[in-house]
């Protein structure tokens, strides 16, 4: 660890992939060190997310948690799950019951009713 | 109709305001939430300093009185500690609570809360003749919901408007 708490790390690349990387670096106006950490740190993140989304599928976590965990808004992580079509076994059920719920609460019509198979 | 007082969750308000139907909801709700769900709500602004409508809009209503915020006396812990806490507080209060995700909503209702999301309330709306057929379907298509969700909802719509019709 140097004296600014950052810990060095090596790695080793293939000549295309240090290729890619110069031209990155002088795109960008960025040292190569600090593009590699750039791609580092959004490498965990992604990876993270996508961590935290696969157990969201699996109903691990809810959405609150879901996205403390990724060090995300919710909205982010909602968008997430939107663009990866994430959907959960029991949505379509909770979709009925509140529809239902509402018709109990604050009335509708015969059309709804009729809709939602009450005789 | 009396309205009824209601426990809002960061999910349902988010997809409301996406889906441009958020200023109805105060004529059937009186609309409460916790710092928690507060704090997710206005992460656009605090944290990332962006001005996000659902976050400009969210903390007008607070400002005006429209939501008031209260946290519940003992946070639940169904999946972490100190979550949850918009179920927590439509648990304490009995009253409803708004929200559109799925994963705690069995928690939900086995302790016997009504729980009501996003599309059915546009459902509601179109069927009420506050919105139009096009307007509901737009809105729900804006949501962050799923496909699946979004396509059985926009089904169930344009079944409903056949019987309207007649």
């Amino acid at each position: 660890m140097n004296s600014s708490g950052l810990i060095t790390k090596s790695i080793r690349l293939n000549p295309d992939e240090n290729d890619r990387l110069k031209q990155i670096s002088e795109l960008e106006g960025l040292s190569e060190a600090a593009i590699i950490r750039q791609f580092v740190i959004q490498g965990i993140a992604r990876h993270r997310l996508e961590q935290v989304i696969a157990a969201y599928e699996r109903g691990e976590v809810d959405l609150s948690a879901g996205a403390t965990y990724a060090g995300v808004s919710v909205y982010h992580f909602m968008s997430e799950l939107e663009k990866r079509d994430i959907s959960t076994a029991t949505e379509t059920e909770r979709f009925m019951d509140g529809l239902k719920t509402l018709v109990e609460t604050f009335g509708g019509s015969d059309a709804l009713r009729q809709t939602l198979g009450y005789s | 109709m009396v309205k009824q007082s209601a426990s809002l969750d960061a999910s349902f308000w988010i997809n409301i305001c996406v889906g441009g139907v958020v200023n109805f909801v105060t004529d059937y709700f009186d609309l409460f939430t916790t710092n928690i769900v507060a704090k997710e709500i206005r992460y656009p602004l605090d944290v990332l300093k962006m001005k996000s409508q659902t976050a400009v809009l969210f903390d007008s209503w607070v400002q005006t009185g429209t939501i008031v915020i209260q946290d519940p006396i003992e946070p639940v812990n169904w999946f972490q500690d100190g979550e949850n806490t918009a179920i927590a507080l439509a648990k304490e209060r009995n009253w409803f609570l708004l929200m559109d995700d799925a994963n705690p909503y069995h928690r939900a209702k086995s302790a016997g809360l009504k729980v009501v999301g996003s599309s059915e309330f546009c459902v509601l709306l179109y069927d009420h003749g506050r919105i139009t057929y096009d307007s509901a379907g737009k809105a729900i298509q804006q949501t962050h919901a799923s496909k699946r969700l979004k396509r059985n909802a926009l089904v169930l719509l344009e079944e409903l408007k056949r019987h309207k019709d007649g």
